[in-house]
Protein backbone atom coordinates (compact mmCIF):
# COMPACT_ATOMS: atom_id res chain seq x y z
CA UNK A 1 0.00 0.00 0.00
CA UNK A 2 1.08 3.44 -0.36
CA UNK A 3 -0.41 7.32 -0.76
CA UNK A 4 -1.67 8.35 -3.44
CA UNK A 5 -2.76 12.11 -4.53
CA UNK A 6 -6.15 13.00 -5.06
CA UNK A 7 -8.10 15.88 -6.75
CA UNK A 8 -10.16 16.65 -3.65
CA UNK A 9 -13.52 16.55 -5.38
CA UNK A 10 -16.11 14.28 -4.00
CA UNK A 11 -19.79 15.03 -3.09
CA UNK A 12 -21.79 14.79 0.10
CA UNK A 13 -22.08 10.95 0.96
CA UNK A 14 -24.08 12.49 4.31
CA UNK A 15 -24.22 14.88 6.84
CA UNK A 16 -25.08 16.24 9.75
CA UNK A 17 -25.62 20.03 11.90
CA UNK A 18 -24.03 19.40 14.83
CA UNK A 19 -25.62 21.91 17.82
CA UNK A 20 -24.28 19.98 21.23
CA UNK A 21 -21.42 22.08 22.68
CA UNK A 22 -19.73 19.00 24.20
CA UNK A 23 -17.22 18.25 21.51
CA UNK A 24 -13.83 19.42 22.25
CA UNK A 25 -12.39 21.70 20.77
CA UNK A 26 -15.61 23.08 19.16
CA UNK A 27 -17.88 24.11 21.90
CA UNK A 28 -17.94 27.35 20.79
CA UNK A 29 -18.41 26.50 16.79
CA UNK A 30 -22.50 24.98 17.80
CA UNK A 31 -23.87 24.47 15.42
CA UNK A 32 -21.16 23.12 12.62
CA UNK A 33 -21.64 21.14 9.93
CA UNK A 34 -20.34 17.65 10.07
CA UNK A 35 -19.78 15.91 6.31
CA UNK A 36 -18.84 12.48 4.53
CA UNK A 37 -16.89 13.29 1.51
CA UNK A 38 -17.45 10.55 -1.31
CA UNK A 39 -13.86 11.56 -3.28
CA UNK A 40 -14.23 11.64 -7.01
CA UNK A 41 -11.47 8.78 -7.20
CA UNK A 42 -13.05 6.27 -6.09
CA UNK A 43 -16.25 4.64 -4.88
CA UNK A 44 -16.78 4.22 -1.48
CA UNK A 45 -13.48 5.98 -0.80
CA UNK A 46 -14.80 8.38 2.26
CA UNK A 47 -13.58 10.83 4.68
CA UNK A 48 -14.62 12.95 7.66
CA UNK A 49 -14.49 16.70 6.90
CA UNK A 50 -17.13 19.98 7.26
CA UNK A 51 -18.65 22.44 5.87
CA UNK A 52 -18.91 26.26 6.39
CA UNK A 53 -21.95 26.39 8.74
CA UNK A 54 -23.22 29.91 5.95
CA UNK A 55 -23.57 26.45 3.66
CA UNK A 56 -25.77 24.65 5.78
CA UNK A 57 -29.34 25.52 3.97
CA UNK A 58 -27.23 24.70 0.77
CA UNK A 59 -25.68 20.87 1.93
CA UNK A 60 -27.41 17.97 0.99
CA UNK A 61 -26.49 14.39 -0.13
CA UNK A 62 -24.91 14.18 -3.31
CA UNK A 63 -23.73 17.92 -3.50
CA UNK A 64 -20.30 18.39 -5.37
CA UNK A 65 -18.03 19.26 -3.62
CA UNK A 66 -13.91 20.79 -3.58
CA UNK A 67 -11.44 21.00 -0.96
CA UNK A 68 -10.02 24.16 0.73
CA UNK A 69 -7.43 23.71 3.48
CA UNK A 70 -7.60 25.76 6.74
CA UNK A 71 -4.67 27.27 8.68
CA UNK A 72 -5.97 27.08 12.55
CA UNK A 73 -2.81 27.69 13.82
CA UNK A 74 -0.02 26.09 15.84
CA UNK A 75 1.46 23.83 12.91
CA UNK A 76 -2.40 22.53 12.57
CA UNK A 77 -3.41 22.99 8.73
CA UNK A 78 -6.57 20.96 7.82
CA UNK A 79 -8.72 19.92 5.13
CA UNK A 80 -12.23 21.79 4.50
CA UNK A 81 -14.86 21.33 1.97
CA UNK A 82 -16.89 23.94 0.28
CA UNK A 83 -20.19 23.34 -2.11
CA UNK A 84 -19.32 24.56 -5.87
CA UNK B 1 -29.53 -25.77 16.76
CA UNK B 2 -27.39 -24.91 20.26
CA UNK B 3 -27.29 -27.96 22.02
CA UNK B 4 -27.26 -25.43 25.14
CA UNK B 5 -31.14 -24.76 24.32
CA UNK B 6 -33.66 -24.65 27.41
CA UNK B 7 -30.87 -25.73 29.70
CA UNK B 8 -30.36 -22.38 31.46
CA UNK B 9 -32.87 -20.15 32.76
CA UNK B 10 -32.90 -16.16 34.39
CA UNK B 11 -34.77 -16.59 37.66
CA UNK B 12 -34.54 -13.23 38.90
CA UNK B 13 -34.54 -9.35 38.22
CA UNK B 14 -33.39 -6.84 40.53
CA UNK B 15 -33.25 -2.78 39.97
CA UNK B 16 -32.07 -0.08 41.68
CA UNK B 17 -33.62 3.08 42.05
CA UNK B 18 -32.83 5.00 38.56
CA UNK B 19 -32.62 8.57 38.34
CA UNK B 20 -30.38 11.44 37.33
CA UNK B 21 -29.55 12.93 41.10
CA UNK B 22 -29.09 9.94 42.90
CA UNK B 23 -28.52 10.24 47.02
CA UNK B 24 -25.47 7.39 46.74
CA UNK B 25 -22.64 6.31 44.86
CA UNK B 26 -22.92 4.34 42.12
CA UNK B 27 -21.75 1.05 44.04
CA UNK B 28 -24.50 0.88 46.51
CA UNK B 29 -27.25 1.70 43.63
CA UNK B 30 -25.45 -2.05 42.26
CA UNK B 31 -25.33 -3.70 45.97
CA UNK B 32 -29.22 -2.36 45.71
CA UNK B 33 -30.27 -3.98 42.72
CA UNK B 34 -28.18 -7.28 43.33
CA UNK B 35 -29.83 -7.67 46.49
CA UNK B 36 -33.13 -7.11 44.98
CA UNK B 37 -32.68 -9.95 42.06
CA UNK B 38 -31.33 -12.14 44.81
CA UNK B 39 -34.28 -11.96 46.71
CA UNK B 40 -36.56 -11.80 43.71
CA UNK B 41 -35.36 -15.52 43.17
CA UNK B 42 -35.83 -16.42 46.84
CA UNK B 43 -31.96 -17.06 47.48
CA UNK B 44 -29.64 -15.87 49.93
CA UNK B 45 -26.33 -13.89 48.87
CA UNK B 46 -24.30 -16.80 50.47
CA UNK B 47 -25.70 -19.27 47.52
CA UNK B 48 -24.36 -17.05 44.69
CA UNK B 49 -21.29 -18.58 43.66
CA UNK B 50 -20.68 -17.20 40.17
CA UNK B 51 -20.65 -13.01 39.08
CA UNK B 52 -20.55 -11.46 35.57
CA UNK B 53 -20.43 -7.99 34.73
CA UNK B 54 -19.58 -5.45 31.70
CA UNK B 55 -18.58 -2.42 33.51
CA UNK B 56 -17.33 -0.05 30.85
CA UNK B 57 -18.36 3.80 31.33
CA UNK B 58 -20.92 4.83 28.58
CA UNK B 59 -17.91 7.16 26.90
CA UNK B 60 -14.40 6.83 26.40
CA UNK B 61 -12.88 9.16 29.40
CA UNK B 62 -16.05 9.30 31.47
CA UNK B 63 -13.51 7.94 34.60
CA UNK B 64 -13.39 4.41 35.83
CA UNK B 65 -13.13 4.57 39.63
CA UNK B 66 -14.59 1.58 41.49
CA UNK B 67 -18.00 2.46 42.93
CA UNK B 68 -18.50 5.54 41.82
CA UNK B 69 -18.36 5.78 37.91
CA UNK B 70 -18.01 1.68 37.60
CA UNK B 71 -18.90 -1.52 39.44
CA UNK B 72 -16.29 -4.42 38.87
CA UNK B 73 -16.76 -8.07 39.91
CA UNK B 74 -13.77 -7.33 42.35
CA UNK B 75 -15.99 -4.21 44.04
CA UNK B 76 -19.41 -6.79 44.26
CA UNK B 77 -16.82 -9.69 45.83
CA UNK B 78 -15.94 -7.26 48.56
CA UNK B 79 -19.71 -5.54 49.62
CA UNK B 80 -21.56 -8.67 49.24
CA UNK B 81 -21.67 -11.28 51.08
CA UNK B 82 -21.11 -13.96 48.52
CA UNK B 83 -20.88 -17.76 49.14
CA UNK B 84 -17.59 -18.29 50.98
CA UNK B 85 -16.33 -20.48 48.24
CA UNK B 86 -17.13 -18.04 45.35
CA UNK B 87 -16.57 -20.37 42.18
CA UNK B 88 -17.06 -18.26 38.98
CA UNK B 89 -16.54 -14.85 37.68
CA UNK B 90 -16.15 -13.27 34.26
CA UNK B 91 -15.58 -9.76 33.57
CA UNK B 92 -16.33 -8.62 29.96
CA UNK B 93 -14.97 -5.52 27.43
CA UNK B 94 -16.76 -6.16 24.43
CA UNK B 95 -20.05 -6.99 23.63
CA UNK B 96 -22.36 -5.42 26.19
CA UNK B 97 -24.30 -6.60 28.79
CA UNK B 98 -25.78 -10.14 26.72
CA UNK B 99 -21.73 -10.89 26.52
CA UNK B 100 -21.56 -11.56 29.96
CA UNK B 101 -24.80 -13.50 30.61
CA UNK B 102 -23.52 -15.91 27.83
CA UNK B 103 -21.09 -16.55 29.46
CA UNK B 104 -22.68 -17.10 33.03
CA UNK B 105 -24.83 -19.66 30.75
CA UNK B 106 -21.96 -21.34 29.10
CA UNK B 107 -20.34 -21.94 32.53
CA UNK B 108 -23.62 -23.09 34.14
CA UNK B 109 -23.68 -25.38 31.57
CA UNK B 110 -20.14 -26.30 32.09
CA UNK B 111 -21.18 -27.03 35.38
CA UNK B 112 -18.50 -24.13 36.99
CA UNK B 113 -21.03 -22.74 39.25
CA UNK B 114 -24.90 -22.84 40.39
CA UNK B 115 -26.27 -19.37 40.99
CA UNK B 116 -24.48 -16.53 38.66
CA UNK B 117 -25.74 -12.70 39.37
CA UNK B 118 -24.75 -10.53 36.61
CA UNK B 119 -25.20 -6.73 37.04
CA UNK B 120 -24.71 -3.65 34.97
CA UNK B 121 -24.16 -0.46 36.96
CA UNK B 122 -24.03 2.90 34.65
CA UNK B 123 -23.30 6.50 35.68
CA UNK B 124 -24.59 9.30 34.20
CA UNK B 125 -20.71 11.12 34.17
CA UNK B 126 -20.43 14.68 33.08
CA UNK B 127 -17.44 15.65 30.47
CA UNK B 128 -14.56 16.45 31.77
CA UNK B 129 -11.60 18.29 31.29
CA UNK B 130 -11.12 18.57 27.24
CA UNK B 131 -12.89 15.49 27.21
CA UNK B 132 -16.42 15.77 25.83
CA UNK B 133 -18.29 13.16 24.93
CA UNK B 134 -16.15 12.10 21.94
CA UNK B 135 -12.71 12.98 22.44
CA UNK B 136 -11.64 10.81 25.03
CA UNK B 137 -10.00 13.00 27.17
CA UNK B 138 -6.65 13.36 25.53
CA UNK B 139 -5.20 16.68 24.40
CA UNK B 140 -4.02 15.38 21.38
CA UNK B 141 -6.09 12.88 18.66
CA UNK B 142 -4.52 9.74 17.39
CA UNK B 143 -5.70 6.75 16.15
CA UNK B 144 -8.78 6.49 14.03
CA UNK B 145 -9.78 9.50 15.82
CA UNK B 146 -7.08 12.19 14.09
CA UNK B 147 -9.72 11.47 11.23
CA UNK B 148 -12.08 13.00 13.65
CA UNK B 149 -11.37 15.07 16.41
CA UNK B 150 -9.94 17.21 14.25
CA UNK B 151 -13.30 17.94 12.21
CA UNK B 152 -15.10 18.16 15.70
CA UNK B 153 -16.76 14.59 14.31
CA UNK B 154 -15.78 12.11 16.88
CA UNK B 155 -19.24 12.01 19.37
CA UNK B 156 -21.31 9.13 18.67
CA UNK B 157 -24.51 11.06 18.18
CA UNK B 158 -23.16 12.53 15.24
CA UNK B 159 -22.49 8.69 13.90
CA UNK B 160 -25.98 7.83 13.78
CA UNK B 161 -26.90 11.28 12.48
CA UNK B 162 -25.17 10.74 9.69
CA UNK B 163 -25.95 6.68 9.16
CA UNK B 164 -29.71 7.99 9.71
CA UNK B 165 -29.46 10.89 7.05
CA UNK B 166 -28.50 7.84 4.53
CA UNK B 167 -30.99 5.64 5.68
CA UNK B 168 -33.70 8.98 5.54
CA UNK B 169 -32.19 9.28 1.57
CA UNK B 170 -32.19 5.93 0.60
CA UNK B 171 -35.30 4.78 2.04
CA UNK B 172 -37.70 8.46 1.79
CA UNK B 173 -37.94 7.76 5.58
CA UNK B 174 -38.51 11.04 7.43
CA UNK B 175 -38.53 11.75 10.91
CA UNK B 176 -42.35 10.50 11.33
CA UNK B 177 -40.59 7.11 11.90
CA UNK B 178 -38.81 8.65 14.53
CA UNK B 179 -41.40 10.12 16.36
CA UNK B 180 -43.76 6.76 16.09
CA UNK B 181 -40.82 5.10 18.03
CA UNK B 182 -40.36 7.58 20.54
CA UNK B 183 -43.77 7.89 21.30
CA UNK B 184 -44.28 3.85 21.46
CA UNK B 185 -41.50 4.04 23.53
CA UNK B 186 -43.01 6.78 25.49
CA UNK B 187 -46.56 5.28 26.24
CA UNK B 188 -44.83 1.75 26.87
CA UNK B 189 -42.67 3.53 29.91
CA UNK B 190 -46.11 5.19 31.12
CA UNK B 191 -47.09 1.62 32.06
CA UNK B 192 -43.72 0.64 33.68
CA UNK B 193 -43.02 2.30 37.67
CA UNK B 194 -39.35 2.21 37.18
CA UNK B 195 -39.05 4.17 33.81
CA UNK B 196 -37.54 7.41 34.46
CA UNK B 197 -40.45 8.88 32.19
CA UNK B 198 -43.40 7.16 33.91
CA UNK B 199 -45.10 10.28 34.49
CA UNK B 200 -44.31 12.05 31.51
CA UNK B 201 -46.53 11.63 28.50
CA UNK B 202 -44.98 12.35 24.85
CA UNK B 203 -46.93 13.89 22.24
CA UNK B 204 -46.32 14.07 18.15
CA UNK B 205 -45.74 17.89 19.13
CA UNK B 206 -43.45 17.21 22.27
CA UNK B 207 -41.26 15.25 20.13
CA UNK B 208 -41.34 18.08 16.51
CA UNK B 209 -40.54 20.55 19.51
CA UNK B 210 -37.27 18.88 21.42
CA UNK B 211 -33.89 20.55 20.38
CA UNK B 212 -31.84 19.62 17.82
CA UNK B 213 -28.68 17.35 19.24
CA UNK B 214 -27.33 16.48 15.59
CA UNK B 215 -29.29 16.80 13.21
CA UNK B 216 -31.64 15.25 12.17
CA UNK B 217 -31.48 13.48 15.59
CA UNK B 218 -33.22 16.04 17.95
CA UNK B 219 -33.43 15.19 22.16
CA UNK B 220 -35.71 12.90 22.04
CA UNK B 221 -33.64 10.59 19.89
CA UNK B 222 -31.55 9.78 22.25
CA UNK B 223 -31.53 7.49 25.63
CA UNK B 224 -31.98 9.14 28.93
CA UNK B 225 -28.62 9.11 30.83
CA UNK B 226 -29.22 7.83 34.65
CA UNK B 227 -27.37 6.60 37.25
CA UNK B 228 -28.87 3.14 38.07
CA UNK B 229 -28.34 -0.33 38.36
CA UNK B 230 -30.38 -3.39 37.30
CA UNK B 231 -29.27 -7.31 37.67
CA UNK B 232 -30.39 -10.78 36.91
CA UNK B 233 -29.76 -14.17 38.43
CA UNK B 234 -29.07 -17.11 36.05
CA UNK B 235 -29.20 -20.65 37.14
CA UNK B 236 -29.72 -23.90 35.28
CA UNK B 237 -33.06 -24.76 34.40
CA UNK B 238 -33.38 -27.32 36.65
CA UNK B 239 -32.61 -25.63 39.62
CA UNK B 240 -34.43 -22.56 38.54
CA UNK B 241 -38.06 -24.90 38.72
CA UNK B 242 -37.33 -25.00 42.42
CA UNK B 243 -36.78 -20.99 42.93
CA UNK B 244 -39.99 -18.16 43.79
CA UNK B 245 -40.35 -17.50 39.98
CA UNK B 246 -41.17 -19.14 36.39
CA UNK B 247 -37.98 -19.91 35.20
CA UNK B 248 -37.49 -17.35 31.62
CA UNK B 249 -35.60 -20.39 30.02
CA UNK B 250 -32.13 -19.15 27.87
CA UNK B 251 -33.03 -20.75 24.34
CA UNK B 252 -30.75 -19.24 22.29
CA UNK B 253 -27.62 -16.23 21.72
CA UNK B 254 -25.50 -14.27 19.61
CA UNK B 255 -22.67 -11.66 19.34
CA UNK B 256 -21.90 -9.37 16.89
CA UNK B 257 -18.48 -10.45 15.03
CA UNK B 258 -18.67 -8.49 11.56
CA UNK B 259 -15.79 -6.80 10.21
CA UNK B 260 -15.69 -3.27 9.52
CA UNK B 261 -16.01 -1.39 5.95
CA UNK B 262 -13.66 1.69 7.12
CA UNK B 263 -12.20 2.51 9.84
CA UNK B 264 -13.03 5.91 10.60
CA UNK B 265 -16.95 6.23 10.34
CA UNK B 266 -19.60 3.49 10.27
CA UNK B 267 -21.59 3.65 7.21
CA UNK B 268 -25.25 2.72 7.16
CA UNK B 269 -23.90 -0.46 5.26
CA UNK B 270 -22.18 -1.49 8.44
CA UNK B 271 -25.04 -0.77 10.74
CA UNK B 272 -26.90 -3.24 8.67
CA UNK B 273 -24.48 -6.07 7.88
CA UNK B 274 -23.05 -5.72 11.94
CA UNK B 275 -26.86 -6.40 13.24
CA UNK B 276 -27.49 -9.39 9.97
CA UNK B 277 -24.23 -10.95 12.05
CA UNK B 278 -26.00 -10.82 15.59
CA UNK B 279 -29.57 -11.61 14.51
CA UNK B 280 -28.77 -14.54 12.08
CA UNK B 281 -26.40 -16.45 14.88
CA UNK B 282 -29.20 -15.56 17.13
CA UNK B 283 -32.27 -17.46 15.02
CA UNK B 284 -29.65 -20.05 14.11
CA UNK B 285 -28.98 -20.86 17.85
CA UNK B 286 -32.68 -20.92 19.13
CA UNK B 287 -33.84 -22.72 16.38
CA UNK B 288 -36.55 -19.75 16.29
CA UNK B 289 -37.32 -16.98 13.72
CA UNK B 290 -38.49 -13.46 13.61
CA UNK B 291 -42.65 -14.81 13.24
CA UNK B 292 -41.96 -16.30 16.41
CA UNK B 293 -41.49 -13.90 18.97
CA UNK B 294 -44.05 -11.94 20.84
CA UNK B 295 -42.18 -9.33 21.61
CA UNK B 296 -39.19 -7.17 20.25
CA UNK B 297 -36.55 -5.55 22.72
CA UNK B 298 -34.19 -3.68 20.76
CA UNK B 299 -31.49 -1.74 21.52
CA UNK B 300 -32.29 2.12 21.47
CA UNK B 301 -29.95 4.11 23.20
CA UNK B 302 -29.96 6.02 19.43
CA UNK B 303 -33.79 6.07 18.53
CA UNK B 304 -32.81 4.61 14.62
CA UNK B 305 -31.09 1.89 15.92
CA UNK B 306 -34.20 0.30 16.64
CA UNK B 307 -35.33 0.64 13.62
CA UNK B 308 -32.50 -0.95 12.08
CA UNK B 309 -32.77 -3.89 14.22
CA UNK B 310 -36.25 -4.25 13.04
CA UNK B 311 -34.70 -4.75 9.67
CA UNK B 312 -31.60 -6.71 10.04
CA UNK B 313 -33.23 -9.09 12.29
CA UNK B 314 -36.09 -9.66 9.90
CA UNK B 315 -39.25 -8.48 11.21
CA UNK B 316 -40.06 -6.32 8.04
CA UNK B 317 -38.03 -6.04 4.35
CA UNK B 318 -34.62 -3.86 4.68
CA UNK B 319 -35.97 -0.32 3.88
CA UNK B 320 -39.14 -1.01 5.00
CA UNK B 321 -38.74 -0.17 8.98
CA UNK B 322 -40.43 3.48 8.31
CA UNK B 323 -43.88 2.52 7.29
CA UNK B 324 -43.57 -0.67 9.72
CA UNK B 325 -43.34 1.06 12.57
CA UNK B 326 -45.39 4.02 11.75
CA UNK B 327 -48.12 1.56 11.27
CA UNK B 328 -48.98 0.74 14.29
CA UNK B 329 -47.89 -2.94 14.14
CA UNK B 330 -45.32 -1.78 17.38
CA UNK B 331 -47.32 -0.87 19.88
CA UNK B 332 -48.35 -2.98 22.74
CA UNK B 333 -51.66 -4.59 21.07
CA UNK B 334 -50.03 -4.68 17.67
CA UNK B 335 -48.64 -7.83 16.18
CA UNK B 336 -45.12 -7.05 17.04
CA UNK B 337 -44.79 -4.95 20.20
CA UNK B 338 -41.29 -3.21 20.63
CA UNK B 339 -39.37 -1.93 23.68
CA UNK B 340 -42.81 -2.64 25.72
CA UNK B 341 -41.12 -1.12 29.30
CA UNK B 342 -39.96 1.83 27.10
CA UNK B 343 -36.40 1.26 26.38
CA UNK B 344 -33.84 2.95 27.08
CA UNK B 345 -35.53 5.97 25.88
CA UNK B 346 -37.77 6.28 28.22
CA UNK B 347 -36.78 4.09 31.27
CA UNK B 348 -33.51 4.99 31.08
CA UNK B 349 -29.68 4.50 29.89
CA UNK B 350 -28.93 0.94 31.20
CA UNK B 351 -27.81 -0.35 28.22
CA UNK B 352 -29.91 -3.21 27.39
CA UNK B 353 -30.23 -4.45 30.97
CA UNK B 354 -34.02 -3.38 31.09
CA UNK B 355 -34.15 -4.81 27.58
CA UNK B 356 -33.12 -8.49 28.79
CA UNK B 357 -35.24 -8.00 31.94
CA UNK B 358 -38.22 -6.94 30.06
CA UNK B 359 -37.84 -10.02 28.01
CA UNK B 360 -37.95 -12.00 31.12
CA UNK B 361 -40.68 -9.95 32.66
CA UNK B 362 -43.06 -10.79 29.20
CA UNK B 363 -42.37 -14.58 29.39
CA UNK B 364 -42.73 -15.15 33.00
CA UNK B 365 -46.26 -13.25 32.91
CA UNK B 366 -44.68 -11.06 35.30
CA UNK B 367 -44.88 -7.82 33.15
CA UNK B 368 -47.77 -5.97 34.79
CA UNK B 369 -49.85 -3.49 33.05
CA UNK B 370 -47.58 -4.02 30.07
CA UNK B 371 -48.37 -7.88 30.18
CA UNK B 372 -48.73 -9.31 26.71
CA UNK B 373 -51.30 -12.26 26.61
CA UNK B 374 -49.41 -15.63 26.03
CA UNK B 375 -45.65 -14.55 25.18
CA UNK B 376 -43.93 -17.40 24.77
CA UNK B 377 -40.58 -15.85 23.46
CA UNK B 378 -39.24 -12.79 23.12
CA UNK B 379 -35.93 -11.69 21.95
CA UNK B 380 -33.68 -9.31 23.95
CA UNK B 381 -30.61 -7.59 21.45
CA UNK B 382 -27.71 -5.40 22.93
CA UNK B 383 -26.04 -2.55 21.41
CA UNK B 384 -26.52 -0.03 18.40
CA UNK B 385 -26.48 -2.49 15.50
CA UNK B 386 -22.49 -1.30 14.22
CA UNK B 387 -20.99 -2.27 18.04
CA UNK B 388 -19.86 -4.94 19.23
CA UNK B 389 -23.33 -6.14 20.86
CA UNK B 390 -25.18 -9.25 21.51
CA UNK B 391 -28.32 -10.85 22.45
CA UNK B 392 -30.43 -13.46 23.85
CA UNK B 393 -33.98 -14.82 23.52
CA UNK B 394 -35.84 -15.92 26.50
CA UNK B 395 -38.63 -18.47 26.21
CA UNK B 396 -41.80 -19.61 28.70
CA UNK B 397 -40.91 -23.56 27.71
CA UNK B 398 -37.40 -25.06 27.80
Amino acid sequence: MSFVPVSGRGTVYTFTVMHQRDVAGFEDEAPFVNIVVELVEQSQLLMVSNLPIAERSKVKIGATVEVYFEDRGEGLVIPQFRII
Amino acid sequence: MWQGKGKTAIAGIGYSEISRRPQKPLGLLAVDACRAAILDAALSPEQIDGLATYPESPFAGAGNRDGEDVVTVAWMMNHLALAPDLRWYAQIETGMIASPIIEAVNALIAGACEYVLVWRALHRPRPRGMGGSGSGGAPRASGDAQFLAPYGGSSIVQTHALAWQRYAHRYGATREALAALAINSRRNANLNPRAFFFKEPMTRDDYFNSRWIAEPLCLFDCDVPVDGCVALILTTAERARDLANPPAYIAGYGQNTARRRTLLYYTLDDYMAHGASLANKLWASAGLGPQEMDAAELYDGFNPSTLYWIEAAGFCPVGEGASFVQSGRIALEGELPVNTFGGSLSEGRMHGMGHIAEAVRQVTGRAEQRQISGARAVCAIDGSPMLRGSGIIVTRDP
